[in-house]
């Protein structure tokens, strides 16, 4: 209980926000491809998963390392081979749907095909009974009928309930726009306050009509009279404009965005699931066994003042001893920790600067034992601009029988940026080095500068290249 | 800085003056401020003459000299001849000058290792700058 506690009060807000989202996340996915065989793939891969973590920690090696490249592979597949999966469900909802709301796959019942059927029946004095489900299965009520999964016709309705046909007696109950069952027996109305000329379609009507929110139409066979039943209330039909405004109503309920009783219960048990799945997830990457690591990490400093620049630091990089679970350890890469120490207010001159916990940036999960160093020495200076005169350097062999003359280099001189200090103890720019190498007469080239160490750079408009014009003459002896 | 110059020097004017093309000429009204008429980097100086100069000199040639020759000299003074090597010192030279004119020079000795840009900077006596030259002594 005590180890319970201590977890819970150990938990951050973040590690809160991060189990939602990522189980939020997983669950719009199975939303979006319910009902795919995706979904069942995806399944098979997450037992695969903990089958491979499972035998991991068994040692079993062959097995683990088999399971690893299944996973593998079958993840490369899945994307190959239900990309048109994917494709459609991406392409054919809008943002809204696919962070939110249930989409439905249910298919309309073709009320004008129904209402046709039944007058048809009506006229021409042929009992019928037909069950148009809602949200409660019926199987629990009844489970006698005879699948036949045709799509509704006026047609099929009428041949249906011919009086020559095997199963005419009993109820057909339509599903969407199928008719899922024919011959079905109803359970019969224990009532004793129904009409006397109400038959056993009529009573069947009724008790169905008691045990769930299904709608029941009843074609007497002897008055030809059309009778809906919703709530164990029967109610006779006049017109087929009637029939088609009550089928229309009922059949409203089952719309998109609505889901039924036993989808919720389906996503209240996918929600769940993705929570479980997500925790297990978190805790074995975040609050696994404790490991540790040390990495070397260079300082990075911010922005000092606007005219100041670092010259001199006693160290470029700290040593830090990291701790976490094994996989975050594991995962962890040099560039996701910086040490980061802000130089803002500091003048000009020398300068230590204590390292604390707060200026190491870490991943979520992985905690800092130790720093070392544990203080930075620095000197800050003023930056600068200096103009210099460039000089060409030259490097060997003069070719025999030349001598160099004269030199132009143009523009002769440029602008530096760099600390007041290392500025101060330059007097000239050097170019590139220009060889001598097959100059016997006089012309010009196009050379870049040298920077020193410790210079910022070339001031903004000033020269980085320069052009050297030279005059050859013979050598005298 | 290791110690690497050497002996730069001078055989100064005043040395030769008596001997040298150096001399003195009569001006009928003698010019109020030192005047340098020719600075100049060269191979070797001849009878107080720069012989061959250039701005690229072989290390082979053991050494370089620095010519510079003033018109008027108004009063005995002394002016200095600095050589530097990639920006860092590596010898002044004192050098005497006598009215009415008058002519000098230094020169250092070149070793391995002194391969790059030079410049050789003249100076007043109170540190003036009067020419910079650059050269660049190459393997």
């Amino acid at each position: 209980m005590k180890t319970l506690a201590f977890f819970l009060a150990s938990l951050r807000w973040q590690d809160l926000v991060d189990l939602l989202l990522n189980s939020y996340i997983l669950f719009r996915l199975y939303v979006l491809f319910r009902g795919t065989v995706m979904v069942r793939v995806l399944t098979g891969l997450a037992l695969l998963w903990i089958a491979q973590s499972v035998s991991g920690r068994l040692g079993l090696i062959l097995t683990s390392w088999v399971i690893q490249g299944i996973i593998a592979a079958g993840a490369l597949i899945i994307i190959i081979v239900f990309r048109n999966e994917i494709r459609s469900v991406f392409q054919a909802r809008s943002l809204k749907s696919i962070l939110w709301g249930f989409p439905r796959h249910s298919v309309q019942t073709p009320i004008e095909a129904v209402t046709a059927a039944v007058y048809e029946l009506a006229r021409k004095r042929i009992g019928a009974l037909i069950v148009i489900p809602a949200e409660k299965d019926l199987g629990d009520i009844f489970q006698n009928g005879i699948p036949v999964d045709a799509r509704i016709s006026r047609e099929m309705l009428v041949s249906i309930f011919w009086p020559g046909n095997p199963v005419h007696d009993g109820a057909a109950v339509l599903n969407g726009n199928r008719i899922a069952q024919v011959g079905a027996i109803l359970p019969l109305s224990r009532r004793e306050d129904l009409p006397s000329h109400y038959g056993t379609r009529h009573r069947a009507a009724a008790g169905l009509t008691e045990q769930s929110d299904a709608m029941v139409i009843v074609v007497s066979e002897e008055t030809g009279r059309v009778v809906a039943a919703r709530s164990g209330r029967l109610v006779p039909i006049e017109d087929n404009v009637s029939l088609t405004r009550m089928l229309a109503e009922h059949t409203v309920q089952a719309a998109p965005g609505a889901p039924t009783r036993d989808e919720r219960i389906d996503y209240a048990i996918a929600g769940l699931v993705c929570l479980m799945l997500v925790g297990g997830v978190w805790f074995s990457f975040s609050r696994g066994e404790e490991t540790l690591t040390s990495l070397e990490v260079p300082i990075e400093y911010l922005k000092p003042g606007v005219a100041t620049e670092i010259v001199e630091t006693s160290t470029g990089a700290v040593r830090l001893d990291l701790s976490g679970s094994g996989p975050l350890i594991r995962a962890l890469r040099p560039e996701q920790v910086k040490v980061q120490v802000n130089l803002e207010n500091m003048g000009s001159g020398p300068h230590t600067v204590v390292l604390t916990p707060e200026m190491v940036r870490l991943p979520p999960g992985v905690s800092l034992k130790k720093m070392t160093p544990t203080a930075v020495d620095l000197t800050l200076d003023v930056v600068g601009e200096k103009s210099l005169p460039i000089q060409v350097d030259w490097v060997g062999p003069l070719p025999k029988g030349v001598r160099i003359v004269s030199v132009e280099v143009t523009p002769p001189r440029t602008r530096i940026v760099g600390s007041r200090s290392e500025l101060s103890g330059l007097a000239t720019i050097y170019t590139e080095k220009v060889s001598l190498t097959g100059i016997t007469s006089s012309g010009s080239l196009t050379v870049g500068l040298v920077l020193p160490d410790g210079i910022t750079g070339i001031a903004p408009g000033a020269a980085d290249r320069v052009t050297v014009n030279y005059t050859v003459a013979p050598a005298k002896p | 800085m290791p110690i690497r110059i050497l002996a730069c020097f001078i055989l100064v004017a005043a040395l030769l003056a008596g001997v040298s093309g150096a001399e003195p000429v009569e001006t009928p009204a003698a010019p109020a401020r030192l005047t340098l008429v020719q600075a100049i980097v060269c191979e070797q100086v001849e009878n107080l003459a720069p012989k061959n100069p250039a701005v690229v000199f072989p290390l082979e040639l053991g050494e370089v000299a620095c010519f510079t020759a003033f018109d008027p000299v108004p009063e005995e003074t002394v002016i200095y001849h600095q050589w530097f090597f990639r920006d860092q010192p590596s010898a002044r030279v004192r050098l005497r000058l006598k009215p009415p004119r008058w002519s000098s020079f230094s020169r250092i000795q070149l070793r391995p290792g002194d391969a790059g840009p030079w410049r050789v900077e003249v100076t007043d006596a109170d540190g003036k700058l009067l020419a910079r030259q650059r050269f660049s002594v190459v393997e």
